[in-house]
């Protein structure tokens, strides 16, 4: 299945790891990624702050880059670039008047709204995809098995949930039906969709500390070994301060390894620890790759 | 136990047109739907962790007209953006929209020209706008964001010239975990039709926007 990929600034370089183990487990999975040419910045809640128009302009710019280069679906694996798309497609379709003027800003190009679905990488997972065909690639002897693992979901991938249309937004399942299908075990996460506050990461840090630390002290209080996200920013927060972020709510000493839902199906389908790029997480996950003793 | 005064407001000095300032802009067409549930508070993770920020207070006093005070308020700016009041809400008052919408009032009218009208911006609200600032224009300058330079003139300049880049200290081990596990882009972005057409779309949009207020 052709499928056209929009990266998104991060996923270059910040959080390349996601953007390395997403093309791997694409292959494996028989999913023909291409990532659309010339594509540019979504915008994501800033750009709207100040400019409410032209943010929905250089969206409006992707989605005709899309249509242009022949895409049905246009899949995405950073939330916010996802519910800007499907945010702007969907204000389009609905309303023909504000279709107009945006398609009024591109000098050369036209968007004919619904021409495109976005859609997350995982919603194409669980429905162009299916659970049953990613089993069959699945290693039984996968050095996950066994363990225990929580899903941790934030805020885009499902909410708002009018717009996104995914998953129940109180209690979304199909992470952890990906962790359950590598053979670990998903103990009940009572913060799977509390915010992690990233956005403000690089404005209001002790906030940002208290809100990250109490999600990471939570998965370890549920005796989780490994955090799964969907999210380059949650990693980020959960992540990349985790040890300031325990520090600041006094969660003791531990470290939790976190991975992208791409990393976790790549190492149970037996892919190489350097080619899902798991070397570049900053919590380093080593200890999770030698199988469980019984 | 020290007990705080009260601050009451009066409300002569009420600015009775402002909630339909608010329900003009964008995303903010639901705010008069709002029966004061408290829902949105009740979910959020910022009023949870006991900060300033209390969604249904702040509709309250956009519907009282308390203009002022709402954008002055530090309140506004600690918003995380993470829809959950959006997604609790039984009225489908849609607050992070009309949070935004808080938002751009607050820094449109911070430049008023009328001394008495302008509002001045909490130091909160100071931050986040100027690191909006730097994100719209590296994505002006290049089409998408280049975050070595976004990340480095807001704290150059975001948090004032030149001591203000000392916080970056706060982030060392993050920044310094970036550049060993080479998380970070050395050069810029370099894809010139993208970037030409962005800024053209920008050009266009203030155009349309300026035309609409006028």
């Amino acid at each position: 299945m052709k499928v056209g990929y929009y990266p998104g600034c991060s996923l270059h370089k910040v959080a390349k790891e996601y953007n390395k183990s997403t093309y791997k487990i694409a292959e494996k999975l028989g999913l023909e990624m291409e990532e659309i040419k010339d594509w540019n910045c979504c915008g994501a809640l800033e750009v709207e702050a100040g400019n409410p128009l032209a943010a929905k302009g250089i969206v409006a710019r992707n989605l005709a880059l899309a249509e242009e280069q022949n895409f049905d679906l246009l899949t995405a694996v950073c939330p916010a670039c996802t519910y800007q798309l499907i945010n702007v497609n969907r204000m389009m379709e609905e309303d023909k008047q504000k279709a107009d003027v945006i398609n009024s800003l591109m000098d050369n190009r036209n968007y004919t709204p619904g021409s495109v679905k976005p859609i997350h990488f995982l919603q194409l997972l669980r429905d162009k995809v299916g659970l049953e065909k990613i089993k069959a690639q699945i290693l039984p002897g996968n050095p996950l098995a066994g363990r225990k693992g929580v899903s941790y979901y934030g805020c885009f991938c499902v909410r708002p949930s009018d717009i996104i249309q995914f998953e129940d937004p109180d209690n979304p399942t199909f992470m952890d039906d990906l962790i359950n299908v590598v053979g670990a075990e998903t103990p009940h996460f009572p913060m799977k969709t509390k915010c992690c506050g990233a956005t403000q990461l690089l404005v209001a840090k002790p906030t940002v500390e208290t809100l990250t630390g109490n999600i990471i002290v939570n998965a370890k209080e549920v005796g989780a070994e490994f955090i799964v996200v969907a999210c380059q920013m949650c990693a980020l927060a959960l992540d990349g301060q985790q040890k300031q972020a325990i520090k600041r709510v006094g969660g003791g000493d531990f470290k939790i390894p976190v991975l992208y839902f791409s990393q976790l199906l790549g190492i149970g389908m037996g892919l190489s620890y350097k080619s899902l790029g798991l070397g570049s997480n900053y919590v380093s996950p080593k200890k999770l790759m030698k199988p469980v003793k019984v | 136990m020290i007990f705080m005064a009260i601050k009451t407001f009066n409300l002569n000095t009420a600015d009775l047109n402002f909630k339909n300032e608010v329900v003009a802009e964008e995303g903010g067409e639901h705010l008069k739907k709002c029966f004061q549930c408290s829902s949105c508070t009740l979910t959020c993770p910022v009023a949870d962790v006991g900060l300033d920020l209390n969604p249904r207070n702040i509709i309250r006093q956009v519907l009282i007209g308390m203009r002022k005070e709402v954008l002055e308020s530090k309140a506004i700016w600690q918003c995380v953006g993470c829809f959950e009041c959006t997604d609790r809400c039984p009225q489908n008052v849609r607050f992070t929209e009309i949070i935004e919408v808080l938002r751009r009032i607050a820094v449109r009218e911070s430049k008023n020209k009328d001394k008495n009208k302008r509002i001045r911006l909490s130091k909160e609200g100071k931050l986040k706008h100027s690191f909006d600032k730097r994100f719209t224009e590296s994505v002006w300058l290049w089409g998408r964001t280049w975050e070595p330079e976004m990340i480095g003139r807001y704290f150059m300049y975001g948090r004032g010239f030149p001591f203000g880049a000392l916080v970056g200290f706060k982030y060392i081990s993050m920044i310094v975990g970036m550049i060993v596990k080479f998380k970070i882009e050395f050069f810029p972005p370099w894809n010139s039709k993208a970037r030409k057409e962005v800024r053209a779309i920008f050009k266009k949009a203030k155009r349309i926007e300026q035309e609409i207020r006028v």
